[in-house]
């Protein structure tokens, strides 16, 4: 249950920041593209993913407390960032709807939403990476948010303004570019990560990887499926717009998320602290 | 004031597990819920076996990752220099436990919230020993000032042994009389 | 009490709600909401706590191997917090009276959710027994306290009247005031030592040195004993002390056990039940090189050499020549020994060398090795080769064999003891010296007195199935028909179907008779099986009592709650069922609990500034014996009344220079013609024929009388097929059931808390669990001749290859489908096998291991309570 409500809160919010980055590039290349659909799912997926996050705390009418350590604690920071995200997506919905001719506020406040998104990851990430869990620590964490922000994000931008970019060509270079780029890194990445982890003296380290090992089903099909999921969107943009294509873009959105979501949920269940302990 | 904590006495300890359980009960504590416990680690091959025993608690670190970490400030420095928790102020977010080399603090499934040593500050201001130090049969477990506790046990006391992670991360406030065993980081044990 | 303590009260918490809520059966523990206020840290709550709270000295009353001092923090009628022995500074030599993990969780044994809270009846049990095979799984009915009262007394006469007393089975106080019933003897604690010690010696090595002339000691051998984990309190810390004065341990145990961890300089593998071979082997070395005390032996003993033979024995049934085989062809050499006993030769002779040479010594022995069968060898042999030491009768140096609880590390004079309850003794018609009181056959009655009606523990169950038991004595087979278990005590324990060898037997027996009643605290295994069960009163809810542990302390225990639920105590109970037998309740208890109280306190009495003489210890004055309504004179002691209450224990403080350390026998050493021993010849007796002809008396195996090594029933040797070739057979491996740290025996073994700390599990030496492709956590099955359970797998270096453990004690949980206990009840395991002097040979048995294929177990601390209502 656990596991799950981290990994709930994680992806969605990692995507709506994602397809705000894109929204807000895509504002950048063409001021009349309105991007409805991605600017409203991701506002939803914040708000799920905030919810979620709830979830995961013993008191969750208590969690306005979260946001008293901003100066030391990165959970604290990230709770900020994460309200301050939700709150300006909110406010770009708000707009669209009772301000569309406001063209330049919603740039702006997309453009602000993806900043703080972008820091928000940021956060995110030294969360985990500065825990005491081996597993964790390494830069891999960072390089994996981000990879899986910008992969979800893209596609799933891709997904949901599929009309409003057809005709956009250096929106879709960007787009295959980013979840190339995304995939990689994460590759690249995480590859090392797991054979320093297997090369540690920590004991946790170990637990970790026989976690891992255990479900290493699970952690073939994250991998599967994110590849897929990239491969089958770079192969696919080149290509006009057609029903085929529509169903290659939901294919590799399904393939991708559904790689991203698993390995998240690996993320956190692999989770052991450093050496022994009182639990 | 100097920094407060822990002395244990591991060439003395039994292994009797008196200081969990006072611990327990002093703190009225569930199956599952520790404030401090005692680990058993064995090595080597009958006849020919070492080991030893560890009673841990909260090391109320100098550089405590939980207080760094908590996003509410309910993990927070006393006066004293001990790690004190808020329970007023905790969410249950369990940042601690992941933060926490030691893996110290403990969700309290039934409040929500998390729970861990509070070095028994209420029997302290009443100018007594913790529970866990006066339950000691053999009598292994101190606790004190620092530098005090130093100087009335020797120079050869560390805070950080073979299974324990490297006291360079948070820089617990403990003292361990540790045997041969314990200091060997070669000496392969498991805990049993 | 002036500085209470505690934040820890932080609500107010109302007695009536608690037991509601643990009626409900709510929480493990239904104290929630009190203890600790982990808030804020702090102590504004301390004024709340001195207003409501109160330290009252709470009893400590198991068989647990120890006493200690314990209080418990009383806030509205509920315990909310314990502590321990905090009167006077902590040093070595006048030591704290530090209680153990168990003593500490005892507020979550009394209080917790699985108390018996009303007096119950199985469903189906009817006059006459009903439908019996349902014990043990039947239904509970909750009945009022008049009907079980009526229903018991009703029975119970109907049984005397139809069958005679020799047909229940059990004693206690009003059972022998009602003509009695047959006595279950034997030796449960101290294995074969008791007879061993009454003709060897006399009793004479039964006691230690005091306390603080074991730091007197170069060598200390602890032989069988762990300390660490089987007497618990002070003891490991004054053998600490020995140590850090400079005495060398060796302990001889097949495990290295915490305590070898801890104060071992040297270990001595020894497979279980072959000790005697061990000894043996090192009686060779000695006597081959000379090294023995021959000037002692001369002097002290006789039997050891054919010259010194005591009259009327066959010189060639001397030691010296056994051992040298010189008779029977056989040397005892130490390779001889080692083939059986598992050391190697070369430590066998350094291990007799270091003995022989180092002086003052210390060799003492626990019970466990004696807890074997014909386990009287061993005493024979140990107390043999400790005395060719000489190490007898001077400072620092003893051959003890008490190495039980405060026997471990403490001896001497008792400086302080409680007078007597005033109570008179209620004698069993049927067994005439049986009084009644606490469990520990040997010393309960001499059964080879020819009136003595009764059975060996181990022949319970026979008896009862087959009609017949072993008569002492040379009486035959005696016939009987045993239709009533009696089990109405008070807070001393007896959980024997759960503690007696072989479990399966034992259910069956219990589902032949026409009834079984108890009384009890928890739904124990006995209770399980019984038909009504009545609800008791721990002794946190009695009227006081003096406990007395080692020699130098006492403690008052006085009530610290009001009886819980329905709960009643065993004179309650036996007063209401008097009334309606037609007895009187006045004769059976005479006087009041209070009255009792009162009593053991006046008759109090400590050690003298002489060091020999003993003095009243409490002053009682006329308005002591107002206040407190009971009958006594004023007197003059050492300490109010009041001022003793209040500490809840008196000790006497110590100091290594003071006038009260003894050495055991150092009057006979001396001069052993004038200060005779009270064995037959007056000396230490190596060979023994009273012994021999004692062990004959009971009717079950015999001994020579001097110490010999023949393969014990269920022992090493029989874990093979075939010995020359060495090949396993069936039952491969040798369990001991060892003492365990949850326990003190069966008891506080549901709560679970101390479940969390000690997990039952099933040990074994890692290479022989590979060999078998077994792994840590596994859950396996083990199986012996007698019947077999499954335990959670723990993998070890510490065991001896071979050689398996489970802790004796836990509450069988018999799956009657497959006949499969899981909760690893080591009586399960054990048969019940006629030996010496009805000493249950638990330590020589054996079993085979295999990975269980059924549904794997669950940590016991995770287990369902047994809370009925
Ligand atoms: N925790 C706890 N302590 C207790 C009790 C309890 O139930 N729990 N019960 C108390 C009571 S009533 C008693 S009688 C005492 C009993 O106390 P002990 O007689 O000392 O019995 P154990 O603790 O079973 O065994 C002591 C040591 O003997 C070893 N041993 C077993 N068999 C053999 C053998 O054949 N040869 C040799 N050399 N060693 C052997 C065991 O490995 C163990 O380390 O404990 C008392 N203390
Ligand atoms: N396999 C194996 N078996 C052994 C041993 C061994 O080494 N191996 N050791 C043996 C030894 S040394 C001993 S001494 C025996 C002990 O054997 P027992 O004396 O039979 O065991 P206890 O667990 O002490 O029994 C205590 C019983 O009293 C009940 N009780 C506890 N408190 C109270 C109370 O206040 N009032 C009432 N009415 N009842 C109460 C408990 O519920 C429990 O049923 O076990 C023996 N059994
Ligand atoms: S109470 Fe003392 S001897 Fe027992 S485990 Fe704890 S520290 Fe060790
Ligand atoms: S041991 Fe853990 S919980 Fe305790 S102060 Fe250090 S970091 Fe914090
Ligand atoms: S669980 Fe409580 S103490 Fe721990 S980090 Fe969260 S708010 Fe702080
Ligand atoms: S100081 Fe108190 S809270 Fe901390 S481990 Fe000891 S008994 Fe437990
Ligand atoms: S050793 Fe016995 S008397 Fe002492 S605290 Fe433990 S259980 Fe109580
Ligand atoms: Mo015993």
């Amino acid at each position: 249950m656990e596991h799950l409500a981290l990994t709930i809160f994680s992806i969605c919010v990692q995507a709506a920041i994602g397809i705000m980055i894109f929204v807000a590039i895509g504002r950048l290349l063409n001021k009349e593209k309105i991007f409805k659909n991605a600017t409203i799912a991701a506002t939803v997926l914040g708000i799920v993913g905030a919810v979620a996050s709830l979830m995961h705390l013993g008191k969750p009418f208590s969690a306005i407390k979260a946001l008293y350590q901003f100066g030391s604690s990165w959970l604290s920071r990230e709770i900020w960032f994460t309200a301050i995200f939700i709150l300006l997506a909110i406010l770009m919905v708000v707009l669209i709807y009772a301000k569309p001719q406001n063209k330049s506020a919603i740039s702006g406040l997309a453009a602000a939403a993806a900043v703080v998104g972008l820091i928000d990851v940021f956060f995110m990430a030294a969360i985990y990476s500065s825990s005491s869990v081996p597993f964790w620590q390494s830069i891999a964490t960072l390089v994996e948010f981000y990879a899986a922000t910008l992969s979800m994000g893209a596609i799933l931008f891709l997904l949901l303004s599929i009309k409003e970019i057809a005709e956009m060509a250096t929106m879709k270079k960007i787009i295959a570019l980013a979840v190339a780029l995304a995939v990689i890194l994460q590759v690249a990445a995480v590859v090392p990560s797991l054979i320093a982890l297997g090369a540690s003296s920590s004991a946790a380290a170990h637990s970790s990887l026989a976690i891992l090992g255990n479900m290493a089903v699970a952690n073939a099909f994250k991998w599967i499926f994110i590849l897929a999921g990239a491969l089958l969107l770079l192969w696919m943009v080149k290509d006009e717009l057609s029903k085929l294509v529509t169903n290659i873009v939901l294919s590799s959105t399904i393939l991708l998320l559904v790689g991203q979501i698993v390995g998240r949920y690996l993320f956190y269940a692999a989770m052991v602290v450093t050496g022994v302990g009182l639990s | 004031m100097g920094q407060k904590g822990f002395y244990f006495n591991m060439l003395e300890c039994k292994g009797c597990k008196a200081c969990q359980i006072a611990c327990k009960d002093k703190n009225d504590l569930k199956v599952g819920e520790l404030y401090r416990k005692v680990m058993n680690f064995e090595g080597g091959i009958y006849p020919n076996v070492g080991g030893f025993y560890l009673s841990t608690s909260c090391n109320h670190c100098a550089e405590a990752k939980c207080v760094a970490g908590c996003p509410t400030g309910a993990m927070h420095y006393a006066e004293d220099g001990t790690v004190q928790h808020n329970k007023d102020l905790c969410i249950g977010c369990k940042y601690c436990m992941w933060n926490c080399p030691y893996s110290v603090p403990q969700y309290l499934e039934d409040k929500n919230i998390i729970g861990k040593c509070d070095t028994c500050k209420d029997l302290r201001d009443a100018g007594e020993n913790p529970a866990c130090v006066d339950a000691c049969p053999m009598r292994c477990l101190k606790f004190g000032d620092i530098d005090e506790l130093k100087k009335e046990y020797g120079t050869d006391l560390v805070n950080e042994i073979s299974v324990l992670p490297s006291a360079e991360a948070t820089k617990p406030s403990l003292l361990i009389k540790a045997n041969v065993y314990a200091l060997d980081f070669n000496y392969k044990v498991k805990e049993v | 009490m002036g500085n209470l303590i505690n934040g820890v009260i932080n609500k107010k918490l109302s007695r009536r709600k608690f037991l509601a809520a643990s009626a409900a059966g709510a929480a493990s523990l239904a104290l929630t909401g009190c203890g600790n206020s982990l808030s804020s840290v702090g102590s504004t709550d301390v004024a709340v706590a001195e207003k409501e709270g109160k330290w009252v000295t709470a009893a400590c009353w198991h068989n647990c191997g120890g006493r200690c001092l314990n209080k418990a923090l009383v806030v509205d009628g509920v315990v909310v917090r314990q502590k321990t022995d905090d009167t006077h500074e902590d040093s070595p030599d006048y030591p704290q009276q530090r209680g153990c993990h168990r003593g500490r969780a005892q507020r979550f044994h009394v209080f917790g959710a699985d108390r018996l809270k009303y007096p119950m009846k199985r469903k189906h049990w009817e006059p006459g027994g009903g439908k019996k095979e349902l014990r043990g799984r039947d239904e509970w009915v909750r009945i009022s306290w008049d009907e079980a009262l009526d229903l018991v007394a009703a029975e119970l006469k109907r049984i005397k009247e139809q069958y005679g007393n020799k047909s229940i089975l059990g004693t206690s106080r009003l059972l022998n005031f009602y003509g009695g019933g047959l006595v279950r003897w034997g030796s449960s604690s101290s294995g074969a030592w008791g007879v061993v010690q009454e003709c060897m010696t006399g009793f004479f090595s039964w006691k230690a040195n005091d306390r603080l002339d074991w730091r007197n000691a170069k060598l200390i051998v602890l032989w069988g004993a762990n300390p660490a984990r089987s007497s618990l309190g002070n003891p490991t810390y004054n053998l600490l002390q020995a140590k850090k004065a400079g005495a060398k341990f060796i302990i001889v145990d097949p495990l290295v056990s915490p305590t070898v961890r801890l104060l071992a300089d040297k270990h001595i593998p020894c497979r279980p039940g072959t000790d005697t071979a061990l000894l043996l082997g090192m009686a060779y070395h000695m006597i081959e090189n000379n090294l023995h005390d021959q000037e002692f032996l001369d002097r002290c003993t006789v039997g050891f050499d054919a010259d010194h033979m005591p009259e009327g024995a066959d010189p060639k049934e001397n030691f010296k020549d056994y051992v040298l085989g010189t008779y029977d062809g056989v040397p005892k050499t130490p390779e001889w020994a080692s083939e059986i006993c598992g050391a190697a030769p070369q430590l066998i002779r350094e291990f007799a060398t270091e003995i022989a040479t180092t002086k003052p010594m210390i060799f003492t022995s626990s019970f466990a090795p004696a807890r074997t069968y014909r386990g009287q060898q061993f005493c024979q042999a140990f107390l043999t080769v400790g005395w060719m030491t000489g190490n007898v009768g001077k400072p620092g140096a003893g051959v003890w064999t008490m190495n039980y609880a405060p026997g471990q590390s403490y001896g001497g004079k008792t400086l302080v003891r409680s007078g007597s309850n005033g109570l008179p003794p209620a004698v069993n018609p049927l067994f005439p010296d049986a009084t009644y009181g606490p469990y520990d056959g040997y010393r309960w009655a001499n059964p080879t007195n020819p009136d003595a009606h009764g059975m060996a523990y181990c022949e319970t169950y026979d008896a009862i199935l087959k009609g017949e038991y072993t008569g002492t004595n040379g009486r035959g087979k005696v016939p009987c028909d045993i239709r009533l278990i009696w089990l109405v005590r008070d807070g001393y324990g007896y959980n024997f179907l759960n503690q007696s060898s072989d479990i399966n037997k034992g259910i069956e027996a219990f589902r032949k008779v026409d009834f079984v009643v108890t009384n009890d605290i928890v739904l124990s295994t006995i209770s399980k099986y019984a038909d009504i069960v009545l609800p008791a009163t721990t002794e946190w809810e009695k009227e006081g009592k003096i406990y007395q542990g080692n020699p130098e302390a006492i403690f008052i225990a006085e009530k610290v709650v009001e009886p819980l639920y329905e709960a009643k105590t065993e004179e309650w109970i036996d007063r209401e069922l008097a009334k309606r037998l037609g007895l009187n309740p006045d004769e059976i208890y005479p006087i009041s609990p209070k009255q009792q109280f009162f009593n053991s306190l006046a008759g109090a009495q400590v050690i003298a500034e002489d060091g020999e003489n003993y003095e009243p210890l409490v002053t009682i004055t006329p308005q002591d014996i107002q206040e407190w309504n009971v009958q006594g004179e004023p007197q003059q002691g050492k300490i109010a009344l009041k001022d003793l209450l209040e500490q809840g224990v008196y000790q006497v403080p110590r100091s290594p220079k003071d006038n009260l350390t003894v050495v055991q026998g150092e009057d006979f050493v001396r001069d052993p013609e004038a200060n005779p021993l009270s064995t037959k010849s007056g000396k230490l007796e190596i060979h023994c024929q009273a012994l021999s002809d004692k062990i004959a008396l009971y009717g079950l195996t015999t001994v020579p009388p001097i110490a010999k090594y023949e393969p014990p029933l269920d022992g090493y040797e029989a874990t093979f097929e075939d010995w020359e070739s060495k090949k396993k057979g069936k039952y491969p491996f040798q369990l001991i059931t060892i003492h365990y740290g949850r326990r003190s025996h069966s008891t506080y073994d549901n709560v679970p808390q101390l479940r969390e700390a000690y997990p039952q599990e099933f040990m074994m030496n890692t290479r022989d669990a590979e060999a078998l492709g077994l792994k840590e956590g596994d859950t396996v099955l083990i199986e012996s001749a007698y019947g077999k359970c499954i335990r959670l797998l723990s993998l070890s270096e510490t065991l001896m290859p071979g050689v398996v453990t489970l802790g004796e004690g836990a509450w069988v949980e018999l799956d009657e489908e497959t006949g499969i206990d899981k909760a690893g009840a080591t009586n399960i395991l054990c048969g019940a096998r006629l030996s010496g002097q009805g000493e249950e040979p638990w330590n020589t048995t054996i079993v085979r291991v295999e990975k269980y294929d059924g549904e794997p177990l669950i940590p016991d601390a995770q287990w369902k309570q047994r809370i009925i209502f």
